[in-house]
């Protein structure tokens, strides 16, 4: 042990000496920089793209699962309701939503990873679609042989749908969201452990100018500068484009996320409120209409206006509370507010026809609203929110795809830039060894 | 007699001479200049529109009039294959843009340029009136909540017959048009997916799940059909003709075109086959590269005006896909007030449930397909 610690005294005894011990202290700063930058880098490269490839897609798939279900749904219960001459054109609507809705099953499994608890959910949702198609087939078999019992199946398949399916899929969302909040907030483990050694390579480089400006008199080593504005691009480049990385995730999910999150729950609670309709007509069961009414509500607070319609597509407060209402208050450019203003006047077509519903004086004249303009109506709000959802999702695997972006050549940089910095140093230091000789 | 239709079937050489008109307009226009951010070119078919009657401006012209855009409307849309080769693959095929602010291709058609990267979003933020497309057309599985087109027109393809050369018999369903009785005086119509799509009905398979398997099927039954003379021809709306020459006592029809004809001729008649009919639908949409989307999107907020879309209607008798024509037409009284209660133009709810979109094929299934029935209608 003496040995070393000799050697390195007898080195400190000299000014070439000192020149020496000072470039060896920089360049292991500076290397470990490269290293520890570049592993920091990557590992928040490869945590981006993630969340990008995984943990949001998984998020979409999961919100639009929720709105594939509710549409299979609605066009099942239209579907029905056209009698033994089944409307075709809600059945393909049926069969298009299920097979959606299957393959997006198939897109969260293959994306969740070994997360037990959401593969737990998702089998549960699984079993409880099939199950819930089952019962849709039974309800359907019933309606076109003309034979009782049908009515009882769609009961029990909007029953599942609304109760076990929702709560599942609303577990299986809180996991996902989890699962993305935790892959965000680890990003940036690794960036700190690289902005702590670029501190410490940066105070040495300094110290070290220091050093040689009072050893040689001379005011700048053009090269140990070169090295010190180097290291400093590259721990600044680490440094911002892991802010910025971070921020345009968190602007995907404040304003990608978050609207679809808000516009799926619009799906849904219409669905709500279109299924308890359907059921109150089969059953005539009064609590059936005043849950369809609660779930109508919770949409908008009253009848839209062109006031409301207006207001929502200049982008004004809207008069009425509810989803729609909160919709039309996060649409931030002029196409989301035309959008939110255009589920407006298709949910109010909608509640026109609940009004003509109600107001029929037999149950066919009920059952023939329902078919003819309820159905159609619904059909216009829910492919406008769909529609929202579609430009929803686009924004937010955009924004992820520009946190992505702004990392592509960061674990390039982070490896030559403090290489390059310690290649500068050594030569600025070898320049004044060089005069000694 | 020329509709919008009335192009599909015309013969080889005056499609090429249209073509290559239709080239040569392209190449002159492929810069748009003279008209600046005012200006708008629209591609749509013939006769597809209410034009400059005497006093009475035409929508182009009222268009005009009211937003200062001025308009070069081309009527020279003459049919999918030929504006695939002639005017999409050429140009947008290369990264060019059309020359054109709206084309209006038939659905099927639209699929395939979205499917291309080949359009535009439709600036919604531009076109309040969006509200107004018939929510039928906004589940397109291609385009769901109608992002990228709008709809222009809708028509139907049913059974036209002429009772008196049928021996007064009411012909109800496509397999009728197959009874020996008819032999040689049976017209079909053109276009393959339509049909195929009603052949399909007869053997109980849905055009709106085509399968080739299917679609063989109902290809192998015209084949037969015509090899046996039952059919006597593939037209496009030649069969207004042939109804009225009696050449044809009953054929496939589209809705149109029948309900234009029934203005002279009452006693010819059009039904929506017991099996199911087929509807099919023109759409606006912005090509990529479009000069003036802004524009384009007045445009199409104009026409979805229920007002400036039931005087279309009223000229074209097609289908209109915006809500609140029939509202309009009957205001209007008269003639107008008539159409509103036209099944055909407002087909109830039952009929709409009896109405098939062609739908389930890719566009290599579809070529070949194309192609049996090519060499078997000749």
């Amino acid at each position: 042990m003496s040995g070393p610690v000799a050697r390195l005294r007898a080195l400190g005894g000299t000014t070439p000496g000192r020149y020496r011990l000072w470039s060896g202290a920089v360049g292991i700063a500076l290397v470990a920089l490269a290293l520890v930058g570049t592993a920091a880098a990557s590992g928040l490269q490869s945590a981006t793209d993630d969340i990008r490839e995984n943990s949001g897609p998984v998020l979409v798939a999961t919100q639009q699962l929720v709105a594939s279900l509710a549409e299979a749904d609605a066009a099942a219960s239209a579907a029905f309701l056209s009698g033994r001459q089944e409307d075709p054109e809600q059945r393909r609507l049926y069969e298009e939503a299920l097979a959606r809705a299957n393959a997006q099953l198939e897109d969260v499994s293959s994306l969740i990873g070994d997360d037990e608890a959401a593969h737990q959910s998702l089998k549960s949702v699984s079993v409880q679609v099939t199950q819930y198609a089952g019962l849709v087939e039974a309800a359907r078999a019933s309606n076109r042989a003309g034979v009782p019992g049908g009515e009882a199946y769609l009961v029990q398949a909007l029953d599942l749908l609304g109760s076990a399916v929702a709560g599942e899929v609303n577990a299986l969302t809180r996991i996902t969201q989890d699962r993305f909040g935790r892959d965000e907030d680890g990003r940036d483990a690794g960036v700190l452990v690289a902005a702590a050694v670029a501190l410490i390579a940066l105070v040495t480089l300094i110290a070290a100018q220091r050093s040689l400006t009072h050893h040689s008199r001379r005011l700048l080593n053009v090269p140990l500068v070169v090295a010190t504005l180097a290291m400093a691009v590259a721990a600044g480049w680490l440094t911002i484009a892991s802010l910025r990385s971070g921020g345009d995730l968190d602007d995907a999910r404040e304003f990608g996320y978050e609207s679809i999150a808000l516009t799926a729950r619009i799906q849904s609670t219409g669905f709500r409120a279109k299924a308890d309709q359907t059921v109150a007509l089969i059953t005539n069961d009064s609590a059936r209409r005043t849950s369809a009414e609660r779930s109508a509500i919770e949409l908008i607070s009253g009848a839209v206006t062109p006031g409301d319609v207006e207001a929502a597509r200049v982008g004004d407060p809207v008069s009425r509370s509810g989803l729609l209402a909160d919709a039309a208050k996060r649409a931030d450019s002029p196409r989301e507010r035309a959008a939110v203003a255009e589920m407006l006047v298709r949910w109010q077509r909608y509640a026109d026809t609940v009004g003509q519903l109600n107001a029929a004086p037999t149950p066919d004249a009920r059952r023939a609203v329902a078919v003819g303009p309820g159905s159609s109506t619904f059909n216009g709000f829910n492919f406008s929110v769909e529609s929202v959802l579609g430009d929803n999702r686009a924004q937010f695997l955009g924004g992820l795809q520009d946190a992505d972006d702004r990392l592509r050549f960061l674990p390039a940089l982070t490896l030559l830039l403090p290489l390059g910095a310690a290649a500068a140093a050594l030569l600025g230091f070898q320049l004044r060894i060089n005069e000694y000789r | 007699m020329l509709t919008r239709r009335g192009f599909l079937g015309a013969s080889a050489a005056v499609m090429a001479g249209a073509v290559l008109g239709c080239t040569r307009r392209d190449d002159e226009r492929s810069l748009p200049t003279g008209f600046g951010d005012r200006s708008l070119r629209v591609l749509n078919w013939p006769d597809y529109i209410d034009a400059d009657d005497g006093t009475t401006p035409g929508t182009v012209s009222r268009f005009s009039g009211e937003t200062g855009v001025a308009v070069d409307y081309v009527e020279e849309y003459n049919g999918n294959e030929e504006a695939f080769a002639d005017v999409f693959e050429p140009t947008l095929g290369q990264g060019d843009p059309t020359g054109y602010d709206v084309v209006v291709p038939t659905y099927w058609a639209v699929a395939r340029l979205l499917d291309r990267g080949w359009l535009e979003q439709v600036p919604i933020e531009r076109v309040p009136n969006h509200v107004n497309i018939d929510p039928a057309f906004l589940g397109m599985p291609w385009d769901r909540g109608a992002r990228y087109h709008m709809p222009w027109q809708v028509g139907i393809t049913g059974i036209a017959y002429n009772p008196a050369l049928t021996g007064g018999r009411e012909i109800r369903a496509v397999a009728d048009l197959f009874d020996p009785t008819l032999r040689g005086r049976v017209g079909m119509v053109s276009e393959m997916r339509e049909t195929v799509a009603l052949v399909m009905l007869t053997q109980g398979a849905d055009p709106s799940r085509a399968t080739v398997r299917a679609a063989e099927a109902a290809l192998d039954r015209l084949e037969s059909s015509v090899g046996d003379g039952q059919i006597a021809g593939f037209t496009a709306n030649e069969f207004v003709d042939a109804l009225q020459d009696g050449s044809f006592a009953a054929c496939l029809a589209w809705s149109g075109d029948i309900i234009q004809l029934q203005r002279a001729r009452p006693d010819i008649r059009f039904v929506i086959p017991v099996e199911g009919g087929i509807r099919w639908f023109d759409s606006m949409v912005i090509p990529r590269g479009a000069s003036n989307p802004a524009a384009a999107a007045d445009w199409m907020n104009f026409v979805y005006d229920p007002a400036n879309a039931a005087r279309i209607t009223e000229a074209v008798q097609y289908i209109s896909p915006v809500l609140g024509v029939r509202e309009e037409l009957a205001r209007a009284g008269g003639e107008a007030a008539q159409l509103a209660s036209n099944p055909i133009l407002f087909p109830d709810d039952e009929t709409r449930r009896r109405l098939y979109f062609w739908s389930g094929l890719d566009a290599d299934e579809e070529d070949r397909l194309q192609e049996r029935f090519s060499s078997i209608t000749g």
